[in-house]
Parts: C-alpha cells; sequence; structure tokens
C-alpha cells in the first residue's frame, strides 16, 4: 500500500526535499529582503519601526548611493566589456588546430577557479608601491624609475580592481565561448574556404552570428558576477582611496552589518535586485538569444 | 564528447600575431600565480628586499608552518573542508533526484518550479545578507558552520538541479522504458539504471558546487566571527586587518585556499569545463 502510494507521487516526493531546502533558503530570505526594506530598523539602536516607502524615498537624496552606482556601472561596465573581447580572441585562438589545447586550458582556468578574495589580495600585492611587483616590473624594464602608489589614487585603484576581475573572470568567458565555437559544423568553414573567404570574413559572417546565444550566455552570468561581487574589492582596496572604488555590493554590506542600517541596507539590496533583472532583461531584448538556433 | 574534439575547426592556421597574444594572456595569467606561490616560499624579511627577487634565494616552509602555529589556520582548513563537502553533499543528494524527475516526469508545477530555480541564480547573494544575518541570529547559529552549510545551498542547490537537469535530459528516455517493461520501478530505474549512467554529470556539478562553497566570501563573512566557523578565504583578511601586512604568511595562507582550485584544476579539468558549460548553455 505504502509503496503503491510512494510509485504514484514519485516524481513530487523526488523533487520535495530540494524544493522544502530552496523554500527555507531563497523564497524566505527574498520575501524578507522586500519585508525589511518597509523598515527603519537599526541594530545598533535596537529599534524595528514600519516606514513603508520612506526607505526609497530617501534612495533619492542620498548623493553616496548615486556615486556608488556610478563606480557600479563602470567596474561592471569595464570588467565585463574587457572579459568579453579578450574571451572572443582567445577563443577564437583555442578552438583552431592549436597544440596542447587541454593543457592550455588548464592554465587558463585558473586564475577562475581561486577564491576571488584571493585574486583581490594578491592585486594588492602586486600592485604594491614599494616591494610590489608591478612597480618592480616597471623599473627593471626602465618604463619608470619611481615606485608609483598606484592604489592611493582614485582612477589607478578603480583600474586595479578592474584589471583584477577581468584576469578572474575572463577564464569563464573563454570556456562558454569555446563551446559554442566547437559546436559549429565544420562543413560550414569548408564551404567558406570554396568561397575563398578570409579569416576575418569567416569569424564576422560564421562564427560570431552563430555563437550568439553563448555570447548571451556569458554576458549575462558576468554581468551577474561582477555586479554581485564584494570579494576583489573588499580585499584589494575596501573601498578606497578615499570611496573612490565604493560600490553598492560594499555599501550593502556596510550598512546591513558594519552599521547595522539593516532597513535600509535591504533597501539597496532590493535595488540591486531589480538592476540585475533589468539588465537581464535588456540584454534579451537587445540579443535575442533564441533566434540563432535552428 | 562534443567540447573535447580536437580537430581542425575553423580551418586555419594560427598566425604570429594570434601566438604572441596568447602567450602575453598567458604569461599574464599565470603570473600572479607565480607571485603567490614564491612570496609564500620566501623569508618574511626577503620580501622586504630590493630589488625583488624573481626567483627565491632559500626557499622555505615555515610560513605554512607559522600560519599553523601561530596562526588558526588549522581550524579555518578544516572549517572550509567540512563546510564545503557538507553542503556539496547535501546539494547533491537532494539536488540530483529532484533533477531527475524535472527531466523525466511532467507532472502539475513542473515548469513554475524549474523556472524559479532558473530565477534564483540570479539572486545577488549581496542582496541577502541582512535576511540571512536576521534568520541565522534567530536560530542562534551565528559563527556556526551548520550555518554555513545551510546557506551555501542557496547558490549550489539550484546549480546542482540545472546541471543534472541537463545530464538527464542527455540520456535516452528508452532506457527507462526498457527498464519499465522489465518491471522496474520507478524508484529502481532511477537508482539502478539511470543514475549509474550519470555519473560523469554527479562528479563534476559535485566538484564545481564544492570550489563554490570553499571560495565562498560574502556570507561567510557576515556569519562568522571567530575560528570556530571562519574559513580560510576569510582567515585571509586577518592579515589585511593588521598595521603592518605580512605578506610572505599572508601569501602561504593563500597558497592553501588555492589548493583546491589547482588540484581540481589540473586533474579534472574536463569535468569542470564540461559542469560549466552544461550549466551556463543549456536551456
Amino acid at each position: 500500500m505504502l509503496k503503491k502510494i510512494f510509485d504514484k507521487y514519485f516524481h513530487y516526493w523526488m523533487v520535495f526535499p530540494a524544493i522544502l531546502l530552496l523554500a527555507f533558503v531563497v523564497i524566505y530570505p527574498t520575501f524578507n529582503l522586500f519585508y525589511t526594506s518597509l523598515f527603519f530598523k537599526n541594530g545598533q539602536l535596537g529599534v524595528t519601526r514600519f516606514v513603508g516607502l520612506q526607505n526609497y524615498k530617501k534612495l533619492f537624496f542620498d548623493t553616496n548611493f548615486w556615486q556608488y552606482l556610478g563606480h557600479t556601472f563602470i567596474y561592471v561596465g569595464s570588467a565585463v566589456t574587457i572579459s568579453l573581447i579578450l574571451g572572443l580572441i582567445i577563443s577564437n585562438i583555442l578552438n583552431k588546430a592549436i597544440k596542447g589545447r587541454s593543457a592550455l586550458r588548464t592554465i587558463m582556468l585558473l586564475p577562475w577557479m581561486i577564491p576571488l578574495v584571493l585574486t583581490g589580495i594578491t592585486w594588492r600585492w602586486i600592485l604594491q608601491d614599494i616591494y610590489g611587483a608591478f612597480n618592480a616590473l616597471l623599473m627593471q624594464l626602465g618604463i619608470i624609475n619611481q615606485s608609483i602608489a598606484w592604489l592611493t589614487d582614485g582612477t589607478t585603484a578603480m583600474i586595479g580592481v578592474i584589471t583584477a576581475d577581468f584576469w578572474a573572470n575572463t577564464p569563464f568567458v573563454t570556456i562558454i565561448l569555446l563551446a559554442g565555437m566547437q559546436s559549429i559544423p565544420n562543413q560550414l568553414y569548408e564551404a567558406a574556404d570554396v568561397d575563398g573567404a578570409t579569416g576575418w570574413q569567416k569569424f564576422y559572417n560564421i562564427t560570431l552570428p552563430l555563437i550568439k546565444p553563448s555570447i548571451f550566455v556569458a554576458l549575462v552570468m558576468r554581468t551577474l558576477f561582477a555586479i554581485r561581487a564584494l570579494d576583489i574589492v573588499y580585499a584589494l582596496t575596501g573601498g578606497g582611496p578615499g570611496e573612490s572604488t565604493e560600490v553598492l555590493a560594499s555599501y550593502i554590506y556596510n550598512l546591513g552589518r558594519r552599521w547595522l542600517r539593516m532597513g535600509y541596507g535591504s533597501t539597496i539590496g532590493v535595488i540591486l535586485l531589480l538592476i540585475t533583472i533589468a539588465l537581464v532583461f535588456s540584454f534579451m531584448f537587445i540579443l535575442k538569444p533564441g533566434s540563432a538556433r535552428e | 564528447m562534443k567540447f573535447f574534439k580536437n580537430k581542425l575547426n575553423s580551418g586555419d592556421n594560427i598566425s604570429l600575431w594570434q601566438y604572441l597574444f596568447l602567450g602575453a594572456y598567458i604569461l599574464f595569467s599565470l603570473f600572479p600565480i607565480y607571485w603567490i606561490i614564491i612570496t609564500a616560499f620566501k623569508n618574511p624579511s626577503a620580501v622586504l628586499e630590493l630589488p625583488v627577487n624573481w626567483i627565491p634565494k632559500n626557499p622555505t616552509i615555515d610560513n605554512f608552518i607559522y600560519v599553523f602555529r601561530e596562526r588558526p589556520y588549522l581550524s579555518y582548513t578544516i572549517n572550509s573542508v567540512v563546510a564545503a563537502l557538507s553542503s556539496t553533499l547535501l546539494c547533491v543528494v537532494l539536488g540530483t533526484p529532484a533533477a531527475y524527475s524535472f527531466s523525466r516526469y511532467d507532472f502539475k508545477g513542473n515548469k513554475v518550479m524549474f523556472f524559479s530555480v532558473l530565477v534564483s541564480r540570479m539572486i545577488p547573494p549581496i542582496a541577502l545578507i541582512v535576511p540571512f544575518y536576521s534568520m541565522m541570529q534567530n536560530l542562534g547559529l551565528i559563527d556556526t558552520k551548520i550555518a554555513l552549510i545551510i546557506t551555501y545551498s542557496f547558490f549550489n542547490l539550484p546549480f546542482v538541479i540545472w546541471v543534472m537537469k541537463s545530464y538527464f535530459d542527455e540520456i535516452p528516455t528508452g532506457l527507462d522504458e526498457a527498464a519499465r517493461i522489465d518491471g522496474a520501478s520507478k524508484w529502481q530505474i532511477f537508482k539502478d539504471v539511470v543514475l549509474p549512467v550519470t555519473l560523469p554529470g554527479i562528479a563534476a556539478s559535485a566538484m564545481l558546487a564544492f570550489i563554490f562553497s570553499w571560495n565562498e566570501f560574502v556570507f561567510t563573512l557576515v556569519l562568522t566571527l571567530t575560528p570556530a566557523a571562519k574559513t580560510l578565504p576569510i582567515g585571509l583578511m586577518d592579515f589585511i586587518a593588521d598595521d603592518f601586512i605580512d605578506w610572505a604568511r599572508l601569501m602561504a595562507g593563500g597558497a592553501l585556499a588555492a589548493t583546491p582550485a589547482i588540484i581540481f584544476g589540473l586533474f579534472f579539468q574536463k569535468y569542470i569545463v564540461g559542469g560549466l558549460t552544461k550549466g551556463a548553455i543549456k536551456e
């Protein structure tokens, strides 16, 4: 009897435990986020008071928010663009008849697999002004004759953060694009050869349109990773110098965990979630990833 | 498997410029890792010598001994291993049956539930730090490994379900049919017929889930306070908080934190790449 019931609702039994856990770790916290954003909740003062949309109103006059939003767009925009361009070039090379592709892929993947906080720390050490590797290299090559304090200038610090980010995340883009390229049938290229197409023409007219779905996936995943990333900023600059590398992710961390301004921190969290969704939808709208599939 | 074919694909040979570009990129990729390793094996005072030694003069393992003896890196390492292994096990055990059900059965709520799994991968963990902190505080789980194991399933469980479903989708249903005609129960079909064929998929998703958990930073930073639960990546920040950063010993800690990445990358690259592309591309 029991066995029969088990067999009849088998598909639900299989899904049930996973969905239960997901409800606990995804659905509940997400609802809680929206709910908390409607409160003035301060852990230091021990106050929790319903304020409706007051926190959202406050956003408009919060100059920090707008400044960090700007930094976030600069960071995400540059890191994602550079990763995509580099990823396209490298995957296109690896897609050719190259010896030791497997070994190259292993080497290439390493930066992606180490913890991002270690990436941030390592680049902080590379860019360190006196004993760091970057200044040492530049000096030994005769490019500069005095060490430069890269991380005490707002602009170079941001460039450092972006570099660490695309160093770590370009491998992911490359792997996704390479998989897309390898699924293109060879006959297409052979036909193009018969017509006397150049390498660039083949790349532009065959490869690029056919890997559009992969480009879409790489773009979306890459943007999601960059917009949420706290690790690199936290470890490399701590938001500094001044506030020149503070992004929305670090703002949420400071508000929610360091200053215990939990209500307002949740409001910024909601905004970050909405920005993420808006970006994914606009990529879908612009790239129409389904259109390259048969 | 199509991702690993080694045939000539776009027909062209590689130009000199492309070789140079690839070479420069490989140098750029490897240099920071080389810098971690040489710093980790240098004497702490040798790190502060100019000009910089690109090859350590008297390589030493003292930094590794130091982080284990004088700093709580043994606890950090144990916490990292326990949290990552447990979360991986939990998510593979719960996620694989769910993925099978999503792949094979067309039941009420199938689409909605699977779609919500997809959407949950879009939620930035950083946005949820306040809810998770409050939740774990209410449960009295702040600064425990249990909090980490539960929290890591936020990203691991959707990932495992997603990847495993595309592995199951690739296995012909004829296999299930044949077993059913032979009188196997639904559970037996799953356990004895389909599951053994998807072992590479399970290996791939388990390895990636392990790496994601091992590298996790945001949740762990928020939910842990002491060596009772702090993991290696969080432990590295101890050094940054010091007035004077002890780079040699910090990089020894960093090398420890990078170990799984290096092991998985060198020996199981095929699984990692397979799982990654499956996790990303299929719809």
